[in-house]
């Protein structure tokens, strides 16, 4: 009884790794540019049909693909950042949200054309073989694939923490002006929080497709984080991690002592009483103002 | 030379509100200057034509040049400004309240070129000399230190940039008299010990007299009056003619 529930429990927190990574991506944009970015599910969606195009029509290693495939997801988060979202800058929060979600409408019609609506599985790359903790089982496939976001989450807070350009993000997402006055290229920061956030987003939206095959409506997997970015706050790295874990574990135990229907909405159900009582998430920074 | 000049600027905010009037002003290298005035004369804006700040706040040069060090500065953005040397301690202090007080000083770096670790550390010494309580509280927050000390961090903060002129908009707002006197002290020794070149925007005319060698009051957009403190006039002038003889603001002489 307890070794199944310590199971489920293990299970569903290696699978919010995936939630996490595709959360700093939302989170990364909105801290530096104040930008809801909904098109965060495409950005996931279109890297993983291009890691599928590297290894099953060019032939290439997992490796290399995964490589092209990364490389692919920043250059469209490039084309997306340059040729639309630059000029909403300073736009009322009801047009950037629009402006998203029409530019992943767009990614998922293009998507459709090109590879078409079925769900289509990608070739293993990951091994598959069962991982024990002791007595406790753990899918391989989830296992290599928590281990995965894991190590890209990591670099991303080390590199968020500790580098210039890090303390350039942080110092833009807390006052603009500021920081543009004190030397940092606040443009340039934009940029790199969209690189940043298109790199997290195609390792997530590989990893994604990896369990459950990728479509064109792979995106729509991040709807679920939206429940991890409001339980975190939406500016918390650090809750983030915490929230993602949780949401990907409290999915999994709803599912199994409950059933897939109470899975779809018990999560939101607690964001929701969450909110109620702490409206800018459990770790979202309040500003810290002396006066 | 690198003197900072304001050639015949006028500037507007939206399509029509004037700011500006034609201001022409030198700052001259190794000096420290005030531009004093009553509210809404135009001191602050032009601090922001110097740094480029209006561009944030729909604000431009309509007609008129700045110049710093012979390079006409209209045109260049923000942060490559900063990177020129000039630095811009904006009015409201402006800290980052969620970053440490060390932190704060690292973004400065951005404005010089890249440095060891041993060279910011040094500069951070610096700073802390000249302002101790930073140095107690380097790993504290910055939103949590006192109004006075958010501002000793903002001047710090710009020197850490190492610059070459330092734009200092209304030091002493909203801060007890001894406090304000503190921080003119210490600007005066920054500006007497390294020969940094300072533009102060002040209300407190009695601070402003004491330690800016050279003065020009702005009125309505204009420059109503300059000269040297010995030449322009006595605090009392100044505040009845210009400043609508508010005489609080000349009280802590």
């Amino acid at each position: 009884m307890l070794r199944q529930f310590l199971e489920f429990s293990i299970i569903g927190i290696a699978s919010g790794g995936m939630y996490v990574l595709s959360a700093l991506g939302f989170v990364i944009i909105f801290k530096a540019t104040r930008i809801f970015n909904f098109a965060m599910g495409e950005m996931m969606m279109l890297p993983a049909f291009i890691f599928l195009w590297a290894m099953a029509t060019v032939g290439l290693h997992w490796v290399l693909a995964l490589m092209v495939a990364i490389l692919g997801g920043i250059v469209i988060v490039l084309i997306l950042e340059r040729v639309v979202m630059r000029r909403m800058i300073g736009r009322p929060v009801v047009v950037l949200v629009m402006v998203t979600l029409g530019a992943g409408s767009v990614m998922r019609g293009i998507a459709g054309l090109i590879w078409g609506h079925e769900i289509v599985t990608l070739p293993n790359f990951i091994p598959r073989d069962p991982i024990f903790l002791g007595d406790i089982l753990i899918p391989g496939k989830l296992a290599w694939s928590f281990l995965a976001a894991a190590v890209v989450a990591g670099g991303f807070v080390a590199y968020y923490r500790f580098s210039r350009a890090g303390i350039a993000i942080r110092a833009t997402a807390s006052d603009l002006v500021t920081a543009e006055v004190l030397g940092v290229n606040v443009r340039w920061v934009y940029t790199l929080a969209w690189m940043l956030a298109g790199v997290l987003a195609a390792v997530a939206g590989i990893l994604a497709a990896s369990v459950n095959g990728v479509s064109p409506q792979l995106g729509f997997v991040a709807l679920n984080v939206l429940a991890v970015i409001m339980l975190a706050g939406m500016t918390s790295v650090f809750g983030v991690l915490v929230a993602g874990l949780f949401i990907g574990w409290l999915e999994t135990i709803v599912g199994a002592y409950l059933s897939a229907a109470w899975q779809s909405f018990l999560p939101y159900v607690i964001v929701l009483l969450v909110m109620m009582v702490k409206p800018s998430g459990l770790f979202g920074e309040e500003r810290v103002e002396r006066i | 030379m690198t003197d900072l000049t304001v050639e015949n600027l006028s500037v507007v905010y939206g399509q029509a509100i004037a700011a500006l009037d034609d201001v022409t002003m030198t700052v001259s290298e190794g000096r420290m200057t005030a531009l004093m005035g009553a509210n809404g004369a135009g001191k602050s804006t032009v601090l922001k034509a110097i740094s480029g700040v209006l561009e944030f706040e729909r604000g431009r040069i309509s007609t008129g040049r700045v110049t710093f060090g012979g390079q006409q500065l209209n045109d260049i953005p923000v942060h490559r400004r900063s990177r020129m040397g000039v630095a811009h301690v904006r009015e409201g202090r402006h800290i980052l309240s969620n970053m440490t007080v060390e932190e704060n000083l690292d973004v400065a770096g951005f404005a010089a070129p890249p440095r060891s670790k041993a060279e910011t550390a040094r500069i951070a010494d610096r700073i802390y000399g000249y302002f101790p309580v930073l140095g107690e509280r380097r790993r504290g927050t910055a939103g949590y230190l006192s109004g006075g000390e958010q501002q000793m961090l903002a001047i710090g903060r710009a020197i850490a940039a190492e610059p070459r002129v330092m734009l200092v908009d209304e030091a002493s707002l909203g801060l007890a008299p001894m406090i304000a006197e503190q921080i003119f002290e210490i600007l005066g020794r920054i500006n007497a010990d390294t020969g940094l070149t300072i533009l102060i925007v002040e209300q407190n005319v009695g601070l402003a007299l004491r330690y800016a060698e050279y003065v020009y009051v702005l009125e309505n957009g204009r420059v109503a009056l300059e000269g040297t403190r010995d030449t322009i006039g006595t605090r009392e002038e100044i505040s009845a003619r210009y400043l609508g003889g508010d005489t609080t603001l000349t009280e802590m002489a």
